[in-house]
């Protein structure tokens, strides 16, 4: 399975946009925290692609690939910001960060799937989950 | 997403209905920063129909803990399913806001 899509910077969008991707993603064997891990992982990724990476600009877009094959799971999803420092993200779980309103995404991510990789200096984030 | 409000005794108990996604989270806010308004102090979430939260929801969470906080009352959360508590426990949420096995036990301690 491989689904390629293109979102506007948009917040209000991404609800609906996770929901498309979803249905296309999941299948009855899959189990509830599998599926809710795999949409927290898009939710997290899209908002900050969103807001952090394209900093809400409507003329610019984010993209996301899925591809599902051999028991991997693997979405990426790209902004078209000036990237990040992805080396040096805070810890959201230390006692000077813990009552922080953000900077959880990341650190949701990688708890949801089982691997998250950055490229092109942080405009990409690629999301492996094994099925 | 559903928001009911009710009142027992002192306590201010809100029943979400459920995905605490990007809109709904602001949806959230919104009824949570009119209940502060009311004068709540002593608020309690009950979470047995929410089925997602992600950081935005959680954000929303904490800044309501530290507004009540600050006015001296508390926030704390019930019948909150395992995804959800697993969010709260690797995000160390639980050391913040205290969550209760189901209502009832919920509003005993308040």
């Amino acid at each position: 399975m491989r689904i390629s899509e293109t979102m506007p910077s948009q917040l209000e969008l991404i609800d609906g946009f996770i929901f498309s991707l979803l249905t296309r993603i999941s299948q009855s064997s899959f189990e509830q925290k599998v599926i809710f891990n795999i949409k927290l992982a898009l939710h997290e990724a899209l908002i900050n692609a969103v807001k952090h990476g394209n900093r809400m600009e409507k003329d610019l877009s984010v993209r996301v690939h899925i591809t599902k094959e051999d028991g991997l799971l693997t979405m990426q999803v790209t902004d078209q910001g000036k990237g990040f420092d992805f080396k040096n993200i805070p810890d959201p779980i230390t006692p000077e960060n813990l009552e922080k309103l953000n900077g959880r995404g990341i650190f949701l991510i990688q708890n949801a799937m089982d691997r998250v990789e950055f490229a092109d200096q942080g405009r990409t984030i690629k999301m492996i989950k094994f099925l | 997403m559903k928001i009911l409000v009710n009142r027992v005794d002192e306590v201010t108990v809100v029943i979400l209905d459920g995905e605490l996604n990007v809109d709904d989270s602001i949806v959230m806010r919104e009824a949570f920063l009119k209940i502060l308004k009311e004068g709540a102090k002593e608020v309690m979430v009950d979470f047995e129909k929410v089925t997602f939260i992600g950081s935005a929801g959680l954000a929303t969470l904490i800044e309501m803990m530290q507004l009540l906080r600050k006015a001296g009352g508390r926030l704390g959360c019930c019948n909150i399913n395992n995804s959800i508590r697993g969010l709260f426990e690797i995000t160390k949420i639980h050391k913040l806001i205290t969550i209760y096995e189901n209502r009832a036990l919920a509003l005993k301690s308040f």
